[in-house]
């Protein structure tokens, strides 16, 4: 065996590359909110780091570094630094099971496949370990509201815990129509699936799996208009009250990774992930860049999910606590019912 | 008032007693204490709340006043009358003007001063334009509690260009000392008509924006239907006025039922709400602008030729060049600046309809160039005292739209 076929290295590179993409590109997701922001409320938003404010994110990264690290007194100090650890582990490990590439054929073999894909973990279990590992990161809240000894704090991330744990019923409720129709949990699966059968948004049971899906991750992602745990107007920011400096950037760098890795995974579940649509899907058959341009087509459709969470956050207001729990058991979760339901008739008569 | 005296925290309870027990202020049979202010971010100003919560409803709300009190009514004692009219601009600043009108009402009134029309059209546009520009900040604060902040920034572009009228109009944004007693500091400048129809012109079209964030907005709907719902009587006998009383059913309006400068020959109507919750608070605030729109436009086409103030040498002070010239002016200027503007003896009262309600200012003189006694009515003050009542049983998140669209100025509140 050659030095290149090495697993461990194939591994490292792909590591190494994924958590680049991360975090530039959470870095330069919180631009993309303050300049979309800036447009939806009639200002420029940051324009004074480099042209268009390009060097934004890492002015702001250099800032939180370079910041004084506080510990307040009162805090549980080991809880206290867990639990900012907690979320952006989560959201690393999220990110890490998104495919990002078909299999792309390798002229060499590593270990006994010639093929390989842009994908750090690919588990049997697919998807399952995907929300496996999304539960996790309610513990990050939890930590982090308990540990500072803080009323608001506190107030934020019960809000939060009891928020993330009735819309991940929801939430993983409403994928079982799509896994049914791919007949796996893999998501390659998924996707080869709707490569042959056409995006699951466009079936009836998927439609209605995916408005589930998309309010549900809304809940899950803190986003207004379900931000209850950092509601600014009454818990002064929830459950990150106590943390500054480079605590709170990780707090702030998780909630954006868990953006991004959700809008990937919306594309993967509901839009065909890197598959390309219509007419241009026969011009690139067969060609070497074929793959690219899907990988290209994959991130576009990514994006505009992930302009979505800025386009409803600067839109709409924040629900209320007792109104954000009817959603999530009185039409939430029935919704998701339904949908496994009328899966299970779509597959039927199919 | 002060619920601490009541409360025994558990605070003193150490870590090794209670392994585990966060030291919040809790009271002994486990509800829990929080402090709203003073400062919060929802409470845009210096206002404290001590709130007792059972989980996420409110259970007990006392509010605390008095951090920004300036003992105003005292220091109207010792003023001059067109020195208090400064400490006006400091009790509901957001809508300056119309403090400084009602201020100068007050006193022209006890006076007898009869003011040219030019003045009082001006008065009243410059009024109306500042009851505009105070409900832009009570709805857009609304929505930015609720989270909604783009459309309290659309108006606010609108906000910023009625400030501009004010700055070119008196020289200043926020405090502007508008009008002396017996006319305005200056003229008007050539270019206001101008300026004013143009915000007449573009600001219904950042309404229509605001209507389709805010008011039809479901979320928006359901957040605010209930809150704060108060019966007209009970609005009533709490001394409610202005928009939050006409949100609960009564229609009542200093400017219809009391008539002043020319309110008696302008056409408008008065929008009354039913529940009094913050959503009919809201449309009525919304409402109360295309009224004063309405003033404005049958106004801005009319106004008359003619001095920009009475022909009150002993009140009035003359032009410095005619000081410097002129042996008359000279005299009356030596005078209003030493010995100020004599009022008869007497008691007098006068009240205006400022934007948040009914603003009154009670004068008893002795004859002296300052009032012997002075009570302002700021409505702030009197509808306050709801609020108590109004968030009890509610959520937490129920108090904070409350506040907001109760309109609570933290510099008229505490005077």
């Amino acid at each position: 065996m050659e030095w290149y076929q090495s697993e461990i290295l194939w591994s490292l590179i792909k590591i190494l590359v994924l958590f680049f993409l991360i975090i530039t590109g959470a870095g330069y997701y919180t631009l993309m909110e303050r300049k979309g922001a800036g447009y939806f409320q009639l200002r420029y938003g940051p324009n004074r780091a480099g042209i268009w404010g390009i060097f934004q994110p890492l002015a702001d990264g250099i800032k939180f570094l370079l910041k004084q690290e506080t510990l307040p007194k009162h805090v549980d100090v080991y809880l206290f630094l867990l639990a900012p650890a907690i979320s952006v582990i989560t959201a690393v490990l999220l990110w890490s099971t998104i495919p990002f590439t078909p299999l792309i054929d390798l002229p060499f073999e590593v270990l006994g496949k010639s093929q390989v894909a842009l994908q750090v973990l690919n588990p049997g279990s697919g998807i399952l370990l995907l929300f496996a590992i999304s539960s996790l990161s309610v513990y990050g809240v939890m930590l982090a509201g308990w540990s500072s000894n803080n009323k608001y704090s506190l107030l934020g991330a019960v809000r939060s815990t009891a928020q993330m744990i009735s819309y991940e019923l929801s939430l993983s409720l409403s994928i079982i129509g799509v896994i049914m129709m791919a007949g796996h949990f893999d998501l390659y699966r998924i996707i080869e699936a709707q490569n042959e059968n056409g995006w699951f948004f466009l079936s009836v049971p998927g439609f209605l799996g995916f408005f589930v899906f998309i309010v549900a991750l809304f809940a899950e992602t803190n986003r207004l208009p379900f931000d209850l745990a950092e509601a600014e107007s009454e818990l002064v920011v929830g459950f990150h009250t106590e943390y500054g400096a480079f605590k709170f950037a990780l707090f702030f760098v998780a909630e954006y990774m868990n953006m991004i890795t959700v809008s990937f995974l919306t594309v993967i579940l509901f839009f065909g992930g890197w598959n390309i649509p219509f007419f241009l899907r026969d011009m690139v058959s067969g060609m070497w860049w074929g793959p690219l341009v899907g990988v290209l087509f994959f991130v576009f459709k990514a994006m505009f999910f992930m302009f979505l969470f800025i386009w409803v956050r600067w839109s709409l207001p924040r629900f209320r606590y007792d109104q954000l729990m009817n959603i999530g058991w009185k039409y939430l979760l029935p919704m998701a019912l339904i949908q496994i339901f009328m899966a299970g008739i779509y597959l039927y008569l199919k | 008032m002060n619920p601490d005296k009541d409360i025994k925290s558990t605070a003193s309870v150490t870590e090794k007693e209670m392994p585990g027990v966060i030291k919040t202020g809790t009271l002994p049979d486990g509800r829990m204490t929080i402090n709203l202010g003073p400062s919060h971010p929802a409470t845009h100003g210096i206002l404290e709340n001590h709130v007792i919560l059972d989980g996420e409803k409110i259970e007990e709300c006392i509010p605390v006043i008095g951090y920004v009190h300036r003992t105003f009514e005292k220091m109207g004692e010792h003023y001059g009358y067109n020195q208090f009219l400064v400490c006006t601009d400091r009790m509901n600043y957001i809508s300056t003007p119309m403090n400084n009108i009602g201020w100068i009402l007050a006193v022209e009134n006890m006076l007898g001063i009869e003011v040219p029309a030019k003045v009082t059209v001006i008065r009243m546009i410059m009024s109306e334009l500042s009851r505009i520009i105070d409900h832009i900040i009570s709805m857009g604060i609304l929505g930015v509690d609720l989270g909604a902040f783009a459309s309290f920034l659309y108006m606010f572009h609108k906000r910023e260009e009625v400030y501009d009228i004010i700055d070119k109009l008196t020289g200043a944004r926020l405090t502007n000392t508008f009008c002396r007693v017996g006319g305005l500091e200056r003229d008007v400048y050539p270019e206001f008509v101008k300026d004013v129809k143009y915000f007449l012109k573009t600001f219904p079209k950042v309404l229509k924006e605001n209507d389709k964030l805010l008011t039809k907005s479901r979320i928006f709907y359901e957040r605010t239907k209930d809150a704060g719902k108060i019966s007209a009587q009970r609005a009533l006998e709490y001394g409610f006025t202005g928009p939050n009383l006409r949100a609960a059913g009564v229609n009542f309006d200093v400017r219809v039922d009391n008539p002043y400068m020319f309110y008696d020959q302008v056409k408008f109507d008065i929008p009354v709400g039913e529940t009094g919750a913050v959503y009919d608070r809201f449309l009525v605030r919304v409402e109360e602008m295309q009224q004063s729109m309405g003033i404005i436009r049958q106004l801005i086409d009319n106004i008359p030729e003619g001095s920009y103030h009475a022909d009150v040498p002993h009140v009035y002070l003359p032009e410095k060049n005619k000081v410097y010239t002129s042996m008359e002016d000279l005299i009356y200027h030596f005078k209003i600046i030493m010995q100020g503007i004599k009022i008869p003896r007497g008691q007098f009262y006068s009240s205006t309809e400022a934007a948040n309600g009914e603003l009154a200012f009670t004068i008893i003189s002795r004859g002296e160039k300052s009032p012997w006694r002075l009570r302002v009515r700021r409505p702030c003050f009197w509808y306050y005292q709801a609020f108590p009542e109004l968030v009890k049983g509610g959520f937490l998140a129920d108090a904070i739209a409350n506040m907001s669209s109760l309109n609570v100025i933290a510099g008229e509140l505490d005077g």
